[in-house]
């Protein structure tokens, strides 16, 4: 290397001390993240809420004007969605308020499995909203991303003008009901459904949020679902996410209890 | 298969320091950057059937932990423009992180291509040929990108200075 001293470039990352841990890398690479005893995990609590508000992101974030034929998805064709491992399938179609919707999903090769909702036959697609998360019961390829799987997830999009606010998102096969309850105090409880075979063991739920949650006027740094739960027949606790303390999206199922 | 994880693994050892220099020009945040290096080997040591074999395991690596970096800043972008509270300060930055900032809004400013090839020739003293094969590009063009990069950059320091 032949950096001057005073050249920018020396500025811009200082020499700092390295910390070399080759098991970690491993870990990382074997779909586990480890932490070591005692240490923090690389990103502090903030940063674990960060990478949790990516659902919520890909459908608040992302106002898409677009609606797609089913050869031409709209997230496929803005170039900015994980590559499909197979042609998205339609998981079900419903209606909310008046306004035709369809939940579609797909196995992508890098990001577990990418779940959305596209309002049906409107001639632009505001509402529409995506997300991808490794699911449990979703097949793996060699390149998705070495994080761990989740056992439930959401996507959940505010009331625009032309659609009403929603929550959806896959669950571990085993959930036959989903309980959501919002930071504004309100719970929905809502059936599951199952998704198309080539997805894998995984079963989904989508809802019209109740007219008690706001998400536009949520405080800063509160997510606006505070605990999602998978409930088996029984209404035993099988997935379960509470997006303010989970760790890379991973809650015990205790939290949910 | 073995043998290239060994290979994986010496370069990580040999080349750690570099690869988390060279990432945290591109993140700017120490943790991120350290994350970014771990997420990169990662992935190569996942995906290193992948690899053909044909040219050098630095540059190989590298592609994966650029991609790592790239990865995490999308994700920061979309969760800081979904909850802009998250991660703000209400403190003032010091005089040499001003200087930081100067430097990282030039280096923003360059086309991307040229940012990678500057700091894959500075950070991780790649020559040509290593360049052109992490960047997928020709190894004949390199010189005129790193030019390109160097020349855009001076200006906009230059014109900060003003």
């Amino acid at each position: 290397m032949t950096p001057h001293h005073t050249d920018p470039l020396e500025t811009l990352a200082p020499e700092l001390p390295w910390a070399p841990d080759w098991a970690d890398v491993v870990a990382r690479a074997r779909g586990r993240r480890r932490h070591p005893a005692g240490a923090r995990t690389r990103f502090g609590p903030t940063k674990r809420r960060r990478v949790l508000v990516l659902v919520l992101v890909a459908a608040v974030a992302v106002p898409f004007v677009a609606y797609g034929a089913a050869s031409d998805w709209w997230f496929l064709s803005s170039g900015a969605s994980p590559r499909p491992v197979h042609a998205p399938v339609v998981v079900k179609e419903g209606e909310w308020s008046g306004h035709a919707w369809q939940l579609v999903a797909y196995p992508s090769t890098t990001d577990g499995l990418c779940f959305g909702v596209t309002p049906k036959g409107a001639a632009a697609g505001e509402g529409a909203g995506m997300a991808c998360a490794p699911i449990a019961g979703v097949a793996r390829t060699d390149e998705t991303k070495a994080t761990p799987d989740m056992t439930i997830t959401y996507l959940i999009s505010g009331s625009s003008r032309d659609f009403p606010a929603y929550v959806a998102g896959p669950v571990v096969d085993r959930a036959a009901e989903v309980e959501i309850r919002f930071a504004t105090g309100g719970a929905l409880r809502v059936p599951t459904f199952a998704g198309a075979r080539s997805l894998g063991r995984v079963r989904f739920y989508a809802a019209e949020l109740p007219a008690d949650v706001h998400l536009g006027s949520r405080p800063t740094n509160r997510a606006p679902v505070e605990r999602l739960s998978g409930l088996d027949s029984s209404g035993t606790v099988v997935a379960c996410l509470v997006p303010g303390t989970a760790v890379e999206g991973i809650s015990p199922l205790s939290d949910c209890r | 298969m073995n043998r290239l994880l060994g290979e994986i693994e010496a370069v990580y050892r040999r080349r750690g320091a570099d690869f988390f220099r060279f990432a945290l020009a591109r993140i700017g945040e120490p943790e991120a950057a350290h994350d970014a290096v771990q997420e990169g080997f990662a992935k190569a040591v996942h995906s290193r059937r992948s690899y053909r074999g044909t040219g050098s395991v630095e540059a190989w690596i590298a592609r994966c932990v650029i991609n790592a970096a790239h990865d995490l800043l999308r994700r920061r972008t979309a969760a800081d423009n979904a909850d802009p509270g998250i991660g703000s300060s209400s403190l003032g930055p010091s005089t040499s992180e001003i200087d930081v900032e100067i430097v990282r809004a030039a280096v923003m400013q360059l086309p991307q291509r040229q940012r990678n090839a500057l700091f894959l020739r500075f950070y991780l003293d790649f020559d040509y040929a290593a360049i052109a094969e992490t960047l997928g590009i020709e190894v004949g063009t390199v010189s005129a990108t790193l030019h390109a990069a160097r020349a855009a950059l001076a200006e906009q320091l230059q014109e900060v200075k003003r």
